[in-house]
């Protein structure tokens, strides 16, 4: 009331539904005709040619060139003098044959920048027997990780040098329904009484340890509980015992007093 | 290998080992897990002893209630 009062009006002077409100005004031209204009597709010759697309140049982006069979990334050089760490970087694996459409011709300024020489495991003189691929506990978002690598695994992909140091073992075992995601791999590589673990498969590792830590918690104090528990039940049987013996200490007076002396004569 | 994406490793000692004393933890946990049933049985003996104690008990109960009726409250003659 208060709001009509303001504006000087009526509740009852507003527009009602019956009124309906004044539609939006139609365009002048809304015809079939008015689309004559555009040519048909089957009009397009060659008088409406449309501009040819600028062709590609030489790609000399990062992700192009990882493609590119020029790009020499094994040219990594050993680090002076240490060669216990060779053992323990593994060899990646092989690029496939490139196809003629990656042949294309590549900056050099476009490869990356090695950092550290790093030696080849080869180039060490340790050969390395073989390569675990286990599971580890997945998290949630590794699904597609897991799916990748899971894919990649299926693909026999050629090995680097003689294809005699690493073996993969898969498929992985399959996790139990319900347990969660699918475990990714992480990669393993064992050599004599050492084993490497990459990072993903250590920190699994840990994980795995700090949850037996708690699991073995509980039973702990499980066991506690329990062995507090027997003992009060031996004291309980006890007093239960005692109890019994009374009981039957009584039933024997009742027996000898009733039947033994004046009554039935058992 | 392209920059920021080479794998870091990390090394373990005594990997044989290791997985020797993996084997043996596996034989005690079988062996825990039979001792577990055990208890388990012992639990439900228990449990079935004590049902039969229960029920004795009751037994025992009506015996002397109706052998306390006797005795309070004879027949009139």
């Amino acid at each position: 009331m208060g709001l009509f009062s303001l504006f000087g009006r009526r509740k009852s002077e507003g527009p009602s539904l019956k009124e309906g409100v004044a539609s939006a005004p139609k365009p002048a031209k809304l015809a079939e005709d008015a689309y004559s204009d555009l040519p048909n597709l089957s009009d397009m010759t060659a008088g409406h040619d449309l501009a040819p697309l600028p062709e590609l140049r030489a790609s000399s982006n990062l992700a192009t060139s990882l493609f590119n069979p020029n790009t020499d990334f094994d040219t990594i050089k050993p680090i002076r003098g240490n060669t216990d760490m060779a053992a323990s970087i593994p060899k990646s694996f092989e690029q496939p044959a490139p196809t003629p459409r990656a042949e294309a011709p590549r900056p050099k300024q476009d490869a990356p920048e090695v950092l550290h020489e790093l030696p080849r495991p080869d180039a060490a003189g340790k050969r390395i027997p073989e390569e675990i691929l286990t599971k580890r506990e997945g998290k949630p978002g590794d699904e597609k990780k897991a799916i990748f690598r899971g894919a990649i695994g299926a693909i026999n992909i050629p090995r680097r040098g003689k294809g005699e140091g690493l073996k993969l073992i898969s498929p992985m075992p399959k996790e139990p329904e319900g347990v969660g995601p699918t475990a990714p791999l992480y990669r393993a590589v064992r050599e004599g009484d050492n084993l490497f673990l990459d990072m993903e498969g250590f920190k699994s590792l840990r994980q795995v340890m700090d949850q037996m830590t708690v699991n073995f918690d509980s039973i702990r104090q499980m066991f506690n509980r329990m062995s507090e528990n027997r003992e009060d039940a031996g004291r309980v049987y006890e007093k239960w015992r005692k109890c019994l013996v009374g009981i039957e200490r009584r039933l024997a007076f009742i027996d000898k007093a009733v039947f033994s002396h004046g009554g039935g004569g058992r | 290998m392209t920059k920021g994406s080479a794998p870091v490793f990390v090394k373990l000692e005594n990997y044989n080992e290791v997985m020797k004393i993996t084997e043996s933890l596996k034989s005690r946990i079988t062996e825990a897990k039979a001792i577990l049933a055990k208890v388990d049985a012992i639990l439900s003996e228990e449990q079935k002893n004590l049902d039969n104690w229960k029920t004795e008990l009751d037994s025992v109960e009506k015996k002397v209630n109706a052998l306390s009726d006797a005795l309070l409250k004879p027949e009139a003659q």
